[in-house]
């Protein structure tokens, strides 16, 4: 729009707005003929200020409320009685004033009221009773709750104060006023997890117990009896026609109560006017329970009147919640929650006889609470199959969920996978396991010719998981094996029936496409535990009998082909997995169309292979367009753009393209709490992912909350025990690695180790990752004895898992080499960068991010070695190749600057090193800022530059300033701190500043005592340090006694020969010298004195 | 900010919009203020102002609101995919929200006549602003408030009015 120029439009625009406030202003009669006037022949102006003026004068619509949202719902609150000069606000009433009717009753209405007399301040409900309903009876059921109220006092129990009969005799209940929302809106309103509606739920049942045990009924239980305060406390109401369990009263029946009695909510004992007892309370939390949870009514539609409403209560059994779920709450994992078990609980609670109902409502809360905590409950068929899966749930939930995700992904029907588990319990995994794939199952099933096949399928597939996996581990089967029966165990003994079962004359000998969906579902199970040989296998079989098959679903091949190419991937053999996933993306392209969920898997596929590939530009590319494809036909919050997402994310950062990948990890977060919560697997994974970018950023502070909090979070969702926990853990632990507290990471690899040895066996990627892990802390601790085993044992293992090429291998191979670096074997590290860096360059590329690892790590090795003139070329080389593959500003890319810089110091070619030092810190203070630890190290090599080339003045400012940031940022303790104070010890020692070096290099030998083990080489340094500025400052006795020491720790730790050794000893001769000749000098002061003149 | 005032309003949304369900005594506050409330806590900690936050809140919830009705219109006609933006229990569509949508549209196009008038509407209608609200929303007087209120109101109707 151009703001200079006036179009015709602003000008109609204008000159209606003209016309209309000059009409308005006129008197009614005199407007036509001023239109008329004004004009003149445009007939459609003057219709739209006619049409305009005729709209002003009208009222009602959505757009007169300043919030049609507030008028909506007040439509819809019940009307009060309009001409009741007694219920209006001002009355006054048993001395309180109404204030604001806040609530209608088949009785009378409910009034806020506050003390008429001012003599103190209160705020009471006030109930009073309907006119024309003041019969003798409902006088006497008010006074009755008047006594049975005054007994009940329980926190959760809304109080009686008072009541009385107003002057034309209508009685009336003074009561505690609650400032609360009714359970259902308060549920809703907040968006309570099914967990927190249980706890709710709980306590609503312990003050229903209460009244129980005071031989108190309530009677008439409903959500707008229950409001719960701000504060979250659950508040009982209008106990309004309990009485006493004692029965002096049973003649009064629902007849005689003339509706007072809310039909929705009555048992049907309630309606054929029966004895009551303490089971028609139970009934009513049932259906409350029922309500809460789904939002419906357990017998469906309530419109039909009382008649049918009583009808349906008495008649029709309810329906079983998890099946009343719409799909749109399905999407919320928590209500997932809501199988087996509370649809029996509720059941139970719903029975239409009320001696099969729980006795009390103890029990049921003593039932929800059994649930809460993944026991058994009572309610239920006693079957194995329902132990067997509670059994599962209890000690694997996240595992098993993943394998029926798994399973229903693979299969062809929305009905195949019993899994033990109730039939909507299964729908509602699939369509949190993304409704994507599963809908394309659906319309392929419901097109699929063979209607039968799909139903055979459907049975087999069904039975086959059923009977050979889960039963075949049910507790009651195999008592000796308890809980310790691993996943993969469970799998294996699967994958032999399934071969049994295959064989000629087994049960599916001839039947190719059900084999092909068992096994596609025992690969994708396999795969979700990352036991990738035996998935590979399982997923080849089922895509060549898929293959066979002439008339095979097109959705489903692409699905196979993808994702038996992602295993490969996984598995790191790239060249095998390229055709198949191409294979996916073409054939989705071609039949099925670029907008299919079949066809954006594929692509995302497509982009993984790439990324594992380490081009990392292309896969962005697919990453985006699966992304917009997800977004276009699925929505923004779908399950499946939420994860394209994260992969964008993902990408950007292995980019170290950061700031810009921050945002993509935000929305994916932020959906996910959406869709599924925030304590579900998925939104916990995405925090982790976010967590390491925080990492990568070097904003660790912020990094330890979230992977803190993910911990916390996996313990108390999934237990100690839990694949996802023990991750969190190996997490927490990296990072805490890498802020130098080592002491509190190595308990935490440890545990992280032990537990998925437990689980996973010792020989899984994930274990041996922790292993390496746990040795890499052990190797920054100093502690290498403990550290090389540890390395060396998770090398063979990962080697004789993945074999000696795989991507992880050579990560194993490479970790040792840098173990052995550290300890200075440099020999040793050599040979194994070197082979590393050649098998990547072999198996990954010249280019790949892995590869230029190794290249610019073996450039480092061997400027330790001191062969500059072989390191110079490698580490040119990885700059420019690094340049040029991932830009100037990457992470990788300063490291080899950095690495460059610092050779050529060495070299002592300080002109060419300067630009390319200064040029790492000034491109790494730009992108992470100034505290960053690459920053800081950056920096410290441009001080060590000048510093060593004898510009001592220039070093000093940025040693100090890098001292100040680790300081804040790592703590006084911090190894580099400590490291730092040394430098800038020497350097002042340099600059003629000796008490101030002394003092620094004094603190450096201290915080080194506190955390670092007795004798770590670190200490050996900073003591001979010490010692030598004490040397300087002549005070002899202190420098030897460090001295000493320095020499002991050095010389055991690295040989008699060792540079640095051989340097301590070096300083503890000076030592001596300085020692003996100021002795010499003294004596000879002490001499030319005692001679005689 | 935005992602935080828009996940906020839905959340309420979807608890209103649940609400209206049931015969409770809900009290009819305005979400937009339950949300600024919610957000800025006492202090009005990270808003430049209430005005910042009130623009802000509008048009989210008129995304929201829209956004949702949409695709509860169109399930209704038998299409579209299962909405999982508010995805509690399921309202049905009425003509009020039915309203809501043509005003929606009635209003783009004010906004392209006139962009202040429909930032108006959109304070009021969907932020559930005041008058005095809005003005402080828009830095505005309440004059202009007023008669740009009683113009786009006027003209918002006639132009529904006129599509039937």
């Amino acid at each position: 729009m151009n703001n200079h120029r006036e179009s015709s439009e602003d000008r109609a625009l204008a000159r209606l707005e003209e016309l209309f406030f000059a009409a308005l202003d006129l008197p009614t009669e005199r407007r036509d003929a001023y239109l008329d006037e004004q004009c003149g022949g445009d007939a459609g102006l003057r219709a739209a200020v006619a049409r305009m003026l005729r709209a002003d004068r009208g009222r009602g619509g959505v757009i007169d409320n300043d919030s049609w949202c507030a008028r909506r719902l007040a439509e819809r609150l019940p009307q009060g009685s309009e001409d009741d000069p007694l219920a209006a606000p001002g009355v006054v009433i048993g001395g309180y004033r109404l204030a604001e009717r806040i609530g209608m009753g088949g009785m009378g209405t409910v009034w806020r009221a506050h003390r008429a007399d001012q003599a103190f301040e209160r705020t009471v409900a006030i109930k009073l009773i309907k006119r024309g309903m003041d019969s003798e009876e409902i006088t006497r059921r008010f006074r009755l709750e008047r006594q049975v109220l005054a007994r009940l006092d329980h926190p959760h129990i809304a109080r009686l104060y008072d009541g009385g009969s107003t002057t034309d005799g209508r009685p009336y209940l003074v009561m505690e006023y609650i400032d609360g929302m009714a359970i259902l809106p308060y549920c809703g309103y907040h968006a309570l997890a099914v967990d927190a509606i249980l706890r709710l739920f709980r306590t609503v049942c312990d003050a229903i117990q209460f009244a129980h045990s005071n031989l108190i009924l309530h009677r008439d239980i409903k959500p707008g009896n229950v409001l719960v305060t701000s504060g979250g406390q659950v508040k009982l109401l209008d106990f309004g026609i309990a009485k006493l369990l004692d029965g002096e009263d049973a003649s009064l029946t629902m007849s005689s109560r003339q509706g007072a009695l809310t039909p929705r909510y009555a048992s049907p004992e309630q309606i054929r006017g029966e004895r009551l007892s303490t089971a028609c309370d139970v009934y009513a939390l049932g259906v409350l329970l029922f309500e809460l949870l789904t939002g419906e009514w357990p017998y469906g539609s309530d419109a039909g009147g009382l008649r049918e409403v009583e009808r349906l209560i008495c008649e029709r059994e309810p329906s079983r919640p998890s099946q009343v779920i719409s799909p749109e709450s399905a999407a919320t994992s928590s209500r997932r929650r809501l199988i087996g078990d509370l649809d029996w609980v509720i059941l139970k609670c719903l029975a239409k006889d009320p001696r099969h109902r729980y006795a009390s409502a103890a029990e049921l809360a003593d039932e929800i609470a059994r649930h809460l905590q993944n026991q058994p409950v009572l309610a239920g068929p006693p079957s194995i199959t329902y132990r067997a899966s509670k059994f599962l749930r209890r000690n694997r939930a996240a595992v098993i969920a993943g394998l029926a995700i798994a399973g229903m992904l693979a299969t062809a029907t929305t009905i195949s996978l019993r899994f033990a588990l109730s039939e909507s319990h299964q729908r509602r995994l699939a369509v949190e396991a993304g409704a994507a794939a599963f809908e394309q199952q659906r319309v392929a099933a419901a097109r699929a010719a063979d209607a039968a096949l799909q139903a055979e399928i459907a049975r087999a597939v069904s039975a086959f998981l059923n009977d050979d996996l889960l039963l075949s581990i049910a507790p009651s089967s195999e008592p000796g094996q308890g809980r310790d029966v691993p996943l993969r165990a469970v799998l294996d003994r699967a994958s032999e029936r399934i071969d049994a079962a295959c064989a000629p004359r087994g049960r599916f000998d001839g039947k190719p496409t059900l084999e092909a969906e068992i096994r596609a579902t025992l690969g994708d199970a396999y795969s979700a535990l990352g036991e990738y040989e035996p998935a590979e296998s399982h997923l080849r079989r089922a895509l060549a009998l898929e293959r066979l098959e002439s008339h095979g679903e097109t959705a489903r091949t692409v699905g196979l082909l993808r994702r038996l190419g992602l295993v490969l991937c996984r598995r790191g053999n790239l060249d095998e997995a390229l055709p198949l996933i191409h294979e996916a993306v073409e054939l989705g392209h071609a039949e099925l169309g670029p907008r299919d969920a079949a066809t954006l898997n594929a692509i995302e596929a497509l982009g993984i292979w790439m990324h594992d590939c380490g081009r990392y530009g292309e896969a962005l590319e697919q990453f985006s367009l699966a992304h917009a494809g997800y977004c276009d036909v699925f929505g923004p919050e779908h399950p499946s753009t939420l994860g394209a997402s994260l992969k964008i994310g993902g990408i950007l950062q292995d980019m170290g393209r950061f700031d810009e990948a921050s945002p993509h990890f935000d929305t994916a977060i932020v959906g996910l709490q959406h869709v599924f919560g925030a304590d579900d697997p998925r939104t916990l994974a995405a925090q982790r992912h976010f967590g390491r970018l925080r990492v990568d950023m070097g904003d660790y502070e912020n990094a330890l909350e979230l992977f803190e909090s993910a911990l916390g979070a996996r313990r108390r969702i999934c237990g100690q025990e839990h694949v996802d926990t023990l991750q969190s853990e190996h997490d927490l632990g990296d990072l805490l690695k890498k802020m130098g507290r080592y002491e509190e990471a190595l308990p935490l690899y440890q545990a992280a180790l032990d537990g998925r040895r437990r689980m996973l066996g010792e020989v899984h990627a994930t274990t041996l990752t922790s292993m390496r892990g746990l040795a890499s802390v052990f190797q920054s601790l100093g502690r290498f004895s403990e550290a090389e085993p540890h390395m060396r044992r998770s090398l063979e293992l990962t080697f004789s898992l993945l074999g000696a090429d795989h991507p992880t291998s050579i990560e194993a191979a490479s970790s040792l080499g840098s173990l052995l670096f550290s300890m200075e074997r440099l020999e040793e590290a050599e040979r194994l960068t070197r082979e590393a860096f050649e098998r990547r360059s072999r198996v990954l590329g010249a280019d790949h991010p892995e590869t230029l690892d190794s290249m610019n790590n073996l450039a480092a090795i061997l400027r330790k070695m001191r062969r500059f003139d072989e390191a110079e070329p490698l580490v040119r080389e990885s700059l420019d190749r690094r340049r040029r593959t991932l830009g100037d500003n990457h992470p990788s890319t300063l490291y080899s600057l950095n690495t460059l810089g610092v050779l050529l110091v060495d070299m002592r070619r300080f002109d060419e090193a300067e630009p390319l030092v200064r040029e790492t810190y000034e491109r790494r203070r730009d992108a992470l800022g100034e505290d960053h630890p690459s920053t800081m190290t950056a920096r410290m090599n441009l001080a060590g530059l000048f510093d060593m080339s004898g510009q001592l003045a220039e070093a000093l400012p940025h040693h100090l300033s890098v001292l100040d940031s680790r300081r804040r940022t790592q703590g006084e303790d911090h190894v580099d701190t400590l490291r730092s104070k040394s430098v800038i010890a020497t350097l002042l020692g340099k600059l003629g500043r000796p008490e101030e070096a002394e003092q620094l290099a004094a603190e450096a030998v201290s915080g080194a005592r506190r955390s670092l083990p007795a004798d770590h080489v670190g200490i050996g340094i900073y003591l001979a340090n010490h010692g030598k500025l004490l040397t300087e400052l002549r005070r002899f006795d202190d420098a030897e006694g460090d001295l000493l020491e320095a020499c002991d720790i050095l010389e055991t730790k690295l040989g008699r020969d060792e540079r640095r050794a051989v340097w301590a000893r070096g300083l503890l001769r000076e030592l001596m010298a300085a020692r003996e000749q100021v002795q010499d000098v003294q004596e000879a002061v002490r001499a030319g004195a005692s001679k005689p003149k | 900010m935005l992602p935080h005032v828009y996940d906020e309003l839905r959340r309420l949304a979807a608890g209103f919009l649940k609400g209206c369900r049931y015969d409770q005594t809900l009290r009819a506050t305005a979400l937009v203020h339950e949300a600024y409330l919610r957000l800025a806590g006492p202090s009005g900690a990270g808003w430049n102002d209430r005005a910042h936050f009130f623009r802000a809140a509008a048009k989210a919830m008129r995304h929201i609101l829209i956004d949702y009705f949409r695709r509860r219109a169109a399930e209704k006609r038998g299409g579209g995919e299962p909405a999982v933006r508010l995805s509690e229990t399921a309202i049905l569509v009425d003509d009020t929200e039915v309203e809501i949508l043509e005003i929606d549209e009635a209003l783009q196009r004010l906004s392209a006549l006139s962009s202040e008038k429909a930032r108006v509407v959109e304070l009021r209608v969907f932020g559930g602003c005041t008058i005095e609200e809005t003005a402080e929303a828009l830095g505005i007087s309440t004059a202009s408030v007023e008669r740009h209120w009683r113009f786009a109101r006027a003209w918002l109707k006639s132009q529904l009015d006129a599509d039937e």
